[in-house]
């Protein structure tokens, strides 16, 4: 068979990894023990554990073990596909055997997949292998058949394991200098795939296996995300020019600074430099007024699932009114109480930000968009309850939209800019450093929260505890 | 065939390459000479499409750096400052692999590699670890590496840096009768006698610009001025000078010798052997003063605040 004349670059230079793998006996040796020994070694485990455990008549307890360490046997030998990728590039530049590869007529994704291919397809074959004795030694020895939907979901998630890490390590290693500096940042990949197979074992040993497809669901976002990341990122100059790994934070600082307090010219420059910039968001804007609609409609279709108790849900068609009215007194009798109340909106509004940052940093913005959902999920599940207890679901609006006009555009601006800055690192422009890249996104996420967010939500906490109410109470009748 | 701009390289606000204009044309040589740091090897990367341009464009085979990168690469053999080689693979293996890139038949990688290594006294070692090899031999396995592809513009870094002097003349003959197929090249090299003795023309860069650019003879001629002759003579010059003085001004002289500069030899030492002769002193030699690369090349690093175009 002839490859596609584009791709057959991409298998030279992959062909050409996976032989340097061979000769290297530094990774053969492990490879080949954890292909060949480990799993002889878990096949006498299994049978030992589950003629232990028989003759205590648990057999539950020892057919949950055996695909335990299936799971096992299939990342051993995965996990040896890290070192490899991690001096992919760094370790490349280190020998100074790059310059050479990189002038190459190879186009940057025919060098970027060559290299991952090469790096992630023997550790894989290890894996396969390891699996097929441990699965046949399980056969012969314990006559114990695992079964086929078992087998392939642990080759399935060995396989999008690997395509995961070695997506991170590649990332790494064409951001870093040297072998070293690329260890180090490993355990960036270690210690999230250290706590996956806790979950994955937790899964196994809970006897339901199914629930692993979900894993490989969220692995393989994960590996589609860091490949278009190392796509986007490969750049020969960057690859070349980076000379050492130094933090510069006045620099950090300056590109930071720079970036937030940026201006054009004449009145109000500043402002209208913020508001150019949300033009260019309208991608990620129309995004989220997506995920807006789409979280409004699964939480108005749960309320059906999780339905209020009867009690509950009459109290939604009689004594709401009085309910609010309750409220109103409350404030209007003790206005101190009030403005606390207005601070305390405040403050949770800017906690509940402050988490979406910190996930949707740590989630290249995936988990900023699906805290961004819970409000409005929150909002359609309530409708879905005033329907339920036979009132019409706009109900709910005079509890949101007196407020939720200021507050909901405000976490709109809010979400939009954390999922730009948690996603600015997938696709950084060509030329441009990853570190550079995401401070920016940081300076312009400060700019949205300082310029807007934060007036908006100082606002609507304002109308949430004075004007709502009132709204919601007149509304009611 | 390389053709430069007003080509400039920063790095933040370092320029590394300010406002070079080259142009070296199929079947010449240009060497690029500067002391370190000078911003040869940043040039040379930017003509390789490796680096971007911050500003001015480059030409490589009539390829736009920054627009076609695809296709400079396909037509240019470029030898970089390190020999950069996988040690644990052959010889053949390598310029296999590398020849694989650039779109080479097996057959025609083979005979290729073959004919380079012997030409390069190599031919024994084609199916040896290139972890085996000398420091010399990784460097002519470079070379072989960056001619494989029969590439019409080849720029080399230091093509003869650690190697024994048989084989920098070997790396020279091959460099040789690649300009004379015709071939674009341009060498970037501390080593002045290689480039007095391969260049066709020679380019001194100092600070990332160029500071001085011409023949060997234009260079001199406009570094060190006008051919310096010197003479010989079998008697003593005493009391004769005055009566030279008519003829040629003598720059430097000694008991029986003196310097006078020309700018037409030809007119100029026909006059002085006459007056010689008339004087009755008799000749030893008349010959030109050879004033070398090197002098040349201190001469304009000095004097680098000006630019010398002849």
């Amino acid at each position: 068979m002839r490859l596609p004349a584009t791709l057959r670059p991409a298998w030279i230079v992959a062909r050409r990894e996976m032989l340097d793998m061979v000769r290297d006996w530094r990774q053969m040796a492990p490879t080949l023990l954890l292909a060949l020994g480990f799993p002889l070694l878990m096949d006498f485990g299994a049978k030992e554990a589950l003629d232990f455990v028989a003759s205590y008549g648990g057999t539950v307890m020892g057919e949950r073990f055996v695909p335990f360490l299936l799971l096992m046997v299939g990342f051993f030998p995965v996990s040896a596909s890290l070192y490899t990728a991690l001096s992919v590039f760094a370790g490349e530049k280190e020998r100074r055997s790059l310059e050479p590869l990189l002038v190459t007529p190879l186009a940057d994704w025919q060098l970027y997949v060559g290299k991952f291919v090469g790096t992630v397809v023997p550790p894989l074959l290890a894996a396969y292998l390891g699996m097929a004795i441990y699965t046949a030694g399980l056969i012969l020895w314990a006559d114990w058949h695992t079964p086929a939907s078992l087998l392939i979901l642990v080759v399935v998630l060995a396989t999008v394991q690997a395509t995961v890490m070695v997506a991170v390590a590649v990332v790494i290693s064409s951001q870093t200098t040297s072998v070293r500096a690329a260890g180090l940042l490993a355990s960036f990949i270690i210690l999230p795939i250290g706590g996956l197979i806790l979950a994955e074992s937790f899964v196994i040993i809970s006897a339901t296996p199914q629930w692993l497809w979900g894993f490989v669901a969220a692995l393989v976002l994960v590996a589609a995300i860091f490949i278009r990341m190392g796509v986007h990122m490969f750049d020969r100059e960057e690859l070349l020019v980076r000379d050492i790994d130094q933090l510069d934070l006045r620099k950090g600082w300056t590109t930071f600074w720079t970036r937030l307090s940026d201006k054009t010219p004449g009145r109000c420059g500043w402002y209208r430099l913020t508001f150019e910039r949300l033009r260019q968001w309208r991608l990620p804007l129309t995004l989220m007024l997506g995920v807006w609609g789409a979280a409004l409609l699964v939480g108005y279709g749960q309320a059906d699932r999780f339905a209020f108790p009867p009690e509950v849900g009459a109290s939604l068609t009689t004594g709401m009114s009085e309910n609010v009215s309750t409220i109103i007194l409350g404030w209007t009798s003790d206005p101190r109480m009030a403005g606390g109340l207005s601070l305390l909106i405040l403050y949770h509004n800017l906690r509940t930000l402050l988490i979406e940052a910190v996930l949707g940093v740590l989630s290249f913005g995936v988990l900023a968009v699906i805290v961004f959902m819970l409000p409005w999920g929150l909002i359609g599940f309530l409708a879905g309850q005033f329907a339920l207890a036979g009132v019409t679901p706009f109900a709910v609006m005079p509890f949101v939209v007196p407020h939720g006009v200021v507050e909901l555009p405000a976490l709109l601006l809010a979400s939009t800019a954390l999922f730009h800055w948690g996603a600015a690192t997938i696709a950084p422009p060509p030329g441009r450093g990853l570190f550079e890249v995401w401070l920016e996104a940081a300076a312009d996420f400060g700019r949205v929260m300082v310029g807007l967010v934060l007036p908006l939500l100082a606002i609507a906490s304002l109308l949430e505890t004075f004007l709502t109410p009132v709204v919601a109470a007149w509304v009611l009748g | 065939m390389i053709k430069t701009q007003d080509l400039g390289k920063s790095f933040g606000s370092f320029a590394a390459v300010a406002g070079v204009n080259l142009s070296v044309s199929g079947g010449e040589l240009l060497a690029l000479l500067g002391p370190n740091g000078a911003g040869k090897t940043t040039t040379v990367r930017v003509l390789a499409s490796l680096l971007r341009p911050t500003t001015g464009s480059a030409w490589v085979a009539g390829w736009n750096v920054v627009e076609h990168p695809t296709q400079v690469r396909r037509q240019l053999g470029l030898l970089t400052e390190q020999p950069g080689v996988y040690l644990r693979m052959t010889a053949i293996d390598y310029l296999e692999f590398f020849g694989q890139l650039h779109g080479m038949e097996d057959s025609a990688i083979r005979a290729r590699a073959l004919g380079l290594m012997a030409q390069l006294d190599m031919a024994g070692a084609a199916g040896r670890r290139i972890g085996e090899y000398s420091k010399g031999m990784r460097q002519k396995l470079a070379i072989i590496r960056a001619m494989l592809h029969n590439p019409p513009v080849l720029m080399l870094d230091e093509p003869t840096a650690a190697m024994d002097p048989l084989s920098a003349r070997l790396v020279r003959d091959t460099i040789r009768q690649s300009r004379d197929d015709r071939r674009t090249i341009l060498i970037c090299t501390h080593n002045l006698a290689e480039a007095e003795a391969l260049a066709d023309r020679i380019a001194i860069i100092r600070r990332g610009r160029i500071i001085a650019e011409g023949t060997l003879a234009e260079l001199k001629h406009h570094l060190l001025g006008d051919p310096l002759m010197e003479v010989r003579l079998l008697q003593s010059l005493d009391g004769h000078r005055p009566d030279l003085g008519g003829v040629v001004s003598i720059e430097a002289s000694g008991d029986r010798w003196f310097r006078y500069r020309t700018t037409d030899p030809e007119a100029t030492n026909p006059l002085v052997l006459r007056r010689l002769t008339a004087l009755g002193l008799n000749l030893v030699t008349l010959s030109e003063v050879q004033q070398s690369l090197e002098e040349v090349y201190l001469r304009a690093v000095d004097n680098s605040g000006q630019e010398i175009q002849p």
